[in-house]
């Protein structure tokens, strides 16, 4: 591992992942608590969308990529906010959709021989260094917006219905988290492509929540669960030579069944 | 009684889900101090009907006012116990963060709780009987308990009304006696309304009862004789869940 890390490349790669891991940690366990990994997962595949439309007009990737990512994922918080019993279909319905037109844009672009692999796997040992600052950022933003708005986040995850008579403006709150997720998927996505996004979103989180007693734990577990599976995945990736986002995904998925067989502290269904 | 003033005044009220009316020409009021029973049979529309007091779904015609004001803006004055929809399970907060949920403001909840915060949420959880299980995982809870923690949250909030939905729901015979009792002694600083589909359990404790079914009738004090309680005591069978096998309130009328 230490000779692995002389590389330039590999020190870009542990970086980027250290970042994605504390932006999926506290992310995830806001996701995972709001049942919002079907909705990540739509927002996820909809960002191809941007994908296919930034290098389709030759626009800025990251700009373009957000405001379209945005777009999908407002439409899918409005549905599942304001018209509930549809929307799983709907979400269902805007993920294909926003994946649709991201191949048909990359169809039409002349010349343009993309591996669709890279965005969907992402490539971890090629982070330029502006989106290393740029998750840089958000790694701030969003464990800062988690510490200042935890007591209403909290009791919106909790009882959205009696957060709201308190006052507190849970539809705004739930458009933030939504929001946040997407530049979370976006600028993530870039680093380990769009599926292992969902992965970091949901498995660390999903192994935390079931041992922890407050939200703020989930989040500093789900974190480091995270970085976990990332050093190890990248240890193997190097060592045998094989791909970096597929190693980290088995190393999360294998932690996650293994996590399943021990019981946690909470009884029932994980959260 | 009669010189109560109303807390909540609905008038008019009609509510319709998809086409289907739920709630329909509902006038009510409930006055300050009143133990109030909301039953009726499932899908009656007890649940929307403290909805509509609650503000949290918007009538279709006619008004809603609590604490004399539309309820969009009065909401937090009142203690709100949901029915028990089992989403605690495997959620990742203590009995504690539960309580003090009662005591959230600020239009985000970006408000750090203080230390009456605190120690209200610790006066509720106590009240409850609740303390000792404080540092517990809400979900790790039985129905009964979380309950009582959902009661302790309302109260927590400070609130001179509390709206019960189904408390009972989870709960053992004998847990529901004591909830009741709760209830009791509550109401001599509270304005309690309770939906129950059992008045059978709830007769010897409250002052009025509401029957909802579309429409609602309203049985106050002055109808709610001994002889009537005595006959819903001695019932054997649960009043509203098998239609009106026989009249332990006075006939609601013409329809």
């Amino acid at each position: 591992m230490l000779q692995a890390l002389s590389h330039t490349f590999m020190q870009n790669a542990l970086a980027a992942g250290l970042l994605a891991s504390v932006i999926c940690g506290v992310v995830g366990a806001f996701v995972v608590v709001n049942r919002l990994v079907f909705l990540s997962g739509g927002i996820a595949h909809a960002a191809y969308g941007g994908v296919g439309l930034a290098v389709f007009l030759g626009l800025p990737f990251l700009p373009t990529t957000l405001a379209v990512t945005l777009l999908f994922a407002m439409a899918m918080a409005w549905v599942t906010h304001a018209k509930k019993e549809s929307a799983d279909a709907a979400v269902g319905a805007l993920w294909a959709v926003g994946m649709a037109l991201g191949v048909l844009f990359l169809d039409l672009t002349p010349g343009y021989n993309a591996d669709l692999m890279s965005y969907l796997f992402g490539s971890i040992l090629a982070v330029p260094k502006e989106s290393l600052w740029a998750m840089c950022a958000l790694a701030f933003l969003v464990t800062g917006a988690a510490a200042v708005f935890y007591n209403g986040l909290l009791a919106m995850s909790f009882d959205p219905e009696f957060a709201r008579l308190r006052g507190v403006r849970v539809r705004w709150l739930y458009l933030g988290l939504v929001a946040v997720v997407s530049m979370a998927v976006v600028l993530v996505m870039r680093v380990v492509g769009l599926i292992l996004v969902i992965a970091l979103l949901s498995i660390p989180a999903a192994i935390a929540g079931r041992r922890v007693k407050s939200l703020w734990a989930m989040c500093a577990l789900s974190t480091v669960l995270c970085a976990l599976f990332v050093v190890f995945g990248l240890w193997l990736s190097y060592s045998f030579d094989i791909s970096s986002g597929a190693a980290i995904i088995l190393v999360a998925g294998m932690c996650y069944l293994v996590s399943l067989i021990i019981p946690g502290t909470g009884k029932g269904k994980g959260a | 009684m009669t010189d109560a003033k109303p807390i909540i005044e609905l008038r008019n009220l009609s509510f319709s889900y998809n086409g289907r009316p739920v709630i329909e020409n509902v006038s009510l009021d409930i006055l300050e101090g009143e133990f109030c029973a909301v039953i009726g049979p499932n899908g009656g529309g007890k649940t929307t009907l403290l909805k509509l007091m609650l503000g949290l779904v918007k009538p279709c015609q006619g008004t809603a006012l609590l604490f004399g004001a539309p309820p969009e803006k009065t909401a937090r004055l009142a203690g709100y116990v949901p029915q028990d929809t089992r989403r605690a399970d495997g959620f990742p907060a203590t009995v504690r963060d539960v309580a003090l949920m009662g005591r959230l403001s600020g239009r985000f909840g970006a408000r750090r709780y203080t230390r009456a915060d605190r120690e209200a949420a610790r006066e509720a959880l106590v009240r409850m009987g609740m303390w000792e299980l404080r540092d517990r995982r809400i979900g790790e809870l039985s129905g009964g308990q979380r309950q009582r923690v959902q009661v302790a949250r309302a109260l927590a909030t400070g609130s001179r009304l509390l709206l019960l939905d189904e408390p009972a729901t989870g709960v053992d015979k004998a847990g529901r006696g004591e909830m009741y009792e709760l209830l009791r002694e509550l109401n001599t600083t509270t304005t309690i309304l309770v939906v129950s589909h059992e008045l059978f359990a709830l007769s010897s404790y409250v002052k009025s009862v509401a029957c909802v079914n579309k429409s609602v009738h309203y049985h106050g004090a002055a109808e709610m004789t001994q002889e009537m309680l005595d006959q819903t005591f001695h019932c054997p069978v649960d009043l509203v869940a098998h239609g009106l096998p026989h009249r332990v309130l006075r006939s609601h009328g013409e329809d």
